[in-house]
């Protein structure tokens, strides 16, 4: 295993972080999950007829599958890019000799991206923003 | 005769909701432990690595799903299932068990001491066009419906 897997893990990270972020894929799942006790407490009312909440549900059903495949569809952007990153490193630099999967499943990685995600995330934080824009 | 000991050690206190939800936590609880090791016992390696990203997607996208499935489940089969067989029976049953519209309480004097005049509405009847004398049948048919 290449030390140039650290740098390419730390990459990764970055970018995971960034399309997470930017991505806004905590917004879906926690709409998801808001939606669902809120679906409850409709279902559970005694104030509204029986209609009222038929249709309720039915929007809201159709709401937390969409909310869920958008998540899903963002999951699987952010993590396709990461491996897409760590394929093409593979291919240019044949870091791992056991090849992709290889590369993915070492301690290497896993070291990589648990030390510089949170730093990133500390630092991405930290600094200074600029001027809203209006 | 059976002594209140006897009952299941869950089920002692099930008296309010709060009881009965711990009751059936504990019950889940428990099948879990037992079951656990048996899951454990069972897997093969998967020889593959799962992160904590990807298995909370995992979870998230099948949790979404789950209750997607449920709501829809409730919205398309339950509620007209429900409002079809209410109607069959208000249609056929007795005339007892149609819905009847709840009575309202006049209000107590008492319990208006210190609201406004305008806070309190008179009560009036659920339909204000409704009769208050009976009416003749000839003048109650449809002028518009086809003589008998």
């Amino acid at each position: 295993m290449s030390l140039l897997a650290v740098p390419v893990f730390a990459l990764m990270g970055v970018v995971f972080h960034e399309l997470f972020v930017r991505l806004n894929v905590l917004r879906d799942v926690r709409q998801v999950l808001r939606t669902a006790p809120a679906a409850t407490r409709i279902i559970r009312s005694d104030t509204l007829s029986d209609l009222d909440k038929e249709q309720a549900v039915r929007h809201m059903s159709v709401q937390v599958l969409g909310d869920t495949l958008r998540f899903s569809a963002k999951l699987v952007a952010v993590l396709g890019t990461c491996l897409a990153i760590a394929a093409i490193a593979q291919r240019l630099f044949a870091i791992s000799p056991d090849g992709l999967t290889g590369l993915l499943t070492s301690w290497w990685a896993l070291g990589a991206l648990v030390v510089v995600m949170p730093v990133y995330a500390r630092l991405r934080s930290s600094a200074p923003r600029g001027p809203a824009r209006g | 005769m059976k002594s209140p000991s006897s009952k299941p050690p869950f089920a002692a206190h099930a008296t309010t909701g709060y009881a009965r939800w711990a009751d059936r936590s504990a019950r889940v609880a428990l099948a879990s432990a037992l079951l656990a090791p048996l899951g454990a016992t069972l897997s093969t390696p998967a020889h593959a690595y799962l992160g904590p990203g990807a298995g909370l997607g995992v979870i998230g996208t099948l949790f979404g799903i789950v209750a997607a499935i449920v709501l829809a489940m409730f919205g398309l089969l339950w509620y007209p299932l429900k409002r079809a067989f209410g109607r069959k029976a208000t249609v056929g049953g007795p005339p007892s068990a149609a819905p009847t519209a709840a009575p309202v309480p006049s209000p107590d004097p008492a319990s208006l001491q210190g609201s406004k005049a305008s806070d309190v509405s008179p009560v009036t009847p659920a339909d204000p066009t409704a009769p208050t004398a009976p009416i003749d049948p000839a003048a109650r048919r449809n002028p518009s419906a086809p003589p008998e």
